[in-house]
């Protein structure tokens, strides 16, 4: 039905449809913006029960908004990384407050033992190089580099100009290459 | 283990590929929950939709039973209006009609504990 729409419009679209009704556009919605979602809450909280959480509270949001969503504001997809990305930082500074931050380690059957451990390791380094990144830094290299999305689309998610995300996204990398740095023949990097 | 000399450029972008690849599969409970949130949404009510003035009267009208009782209610309206502000002598007919004289049978100046004796 949607398929002739750009992918904004398409959005959009289904929004509406679910607004006046449609269950099955909530479902094609969840289908389509969920694992992006959850993959980006996950990545911020690093475990699976707050990021569970996280995302079902932000499409909570988005299906009580859909009745007044204007065809001009965000990309619906934009708009639930912006409320996601909210809803984490609140709930990491919840449990770093409480002390019960934890990272779960993601499990892949379909690879080797020794490679998974390898994985492991690298993931878990760059992890904790992110987390030593000042909060905006740590989030426009998420968005940019693990979520995938445009310079232009991060501004609008995090209130910024195209310009000072690109500032950030380069200091942050900048930060990262120089923490990970004493890690790497740990990671597999040789020295030079 | 040890990969050949790469620039840092390289080392960070392996390993912003490896965290990519290390999403979690999604709980299946996940998306039935948000589905079940979007469900109760939608059950609740009409949703509440930010409507023009137009689109506010219409579904007034509705409201209040679509435009013959629009019609009735506007024309009850006026008559109202019409008697409290021509104020035909109207009344006094049908008191006529019914044999109803109410000011006759209130006495405003009966005693009341002969209190009225005293002014």
């Amino acid at each position: 039905m949607f398929n002739g729409l750009r992918k904004k419009d398409a959005d959009h679209a289904l929004l509406a449809a679910f607004a006046d009704g449609d269950r099955r556009a909530a479902q094609q919605l969840t289908e389509k913006l969920m694992p992006k979602i959850y993959a980006h809450a996950y990545y911020r909280l690093g475990n699976t029960s707050d990021a569970e959480d996280v995302t079902q509270e932000a499409f909570l949001k988005l299906w009580k908004v859909a009745p007044n969503w204007k065809q001009d504001k965000a990309q619906v997809s934009t708009w639930l990384y912006r409320v996601v990305s909210n809803l984490c930082k609140d709930r990491y500074r919840k449990t770093t407050l409480e002390g019960t931050a934890s990272t779960e380690e993601p499990t892949d059957e379909a690879t080797s033992p020794t490679y998974r451990l390898e994985e492991q390791y690298r993931q878990k380094a760059l992890y904790a190089a992110m987390s030593a990144l000042p909060e905006g830094q740590r989030l426009a290299v998420q968005l940019r580099h693990i979520d995938e999305l445009t310079n232009p689309q991060i501004a609008e998610i995090m209130g910024v100009s195209v310009e000072a995300i690109e500032s950030l996204v380069a200091r942050g990398k900048r930060k990262l290459t120089k923490i990970l740095q004493s890690h790497k023949s740990e990671l597999g990097y040789s020295h030079g | 283990m040890v990969k050949d000399k790469r620039s840092a450029k390289d080392e960070l972008s392996d390993l912003f590929k490896s965290a990519r690849s290390a999403s979690p599969r999604v709980n299946p409970d996940l998306k039935a929950r948000i589905l079940r949130d979007a469900e109760k949404i939608l059950g609740n009510t009409d949703l509440p939709r930010n409507l023009s003035w137009f689109n506010n009267t219409q579904k007034f009208l509705k409201d209040l039973g679509g435009v013959p009782s629009s019609i009735g209610f506007a024309a009850s309206l006026m008559l109202g209006a019409c008697i409290g502000f021509y104020s035909p002598d109207w009344s006094e007919s049908l008191t006529i009609i019914f044999d109803i004289n109410t000011f006759d049978e209130i006495n405003f100046t009966g005693s009341f504990f002969e209190m009225n004796e005293l002014f």
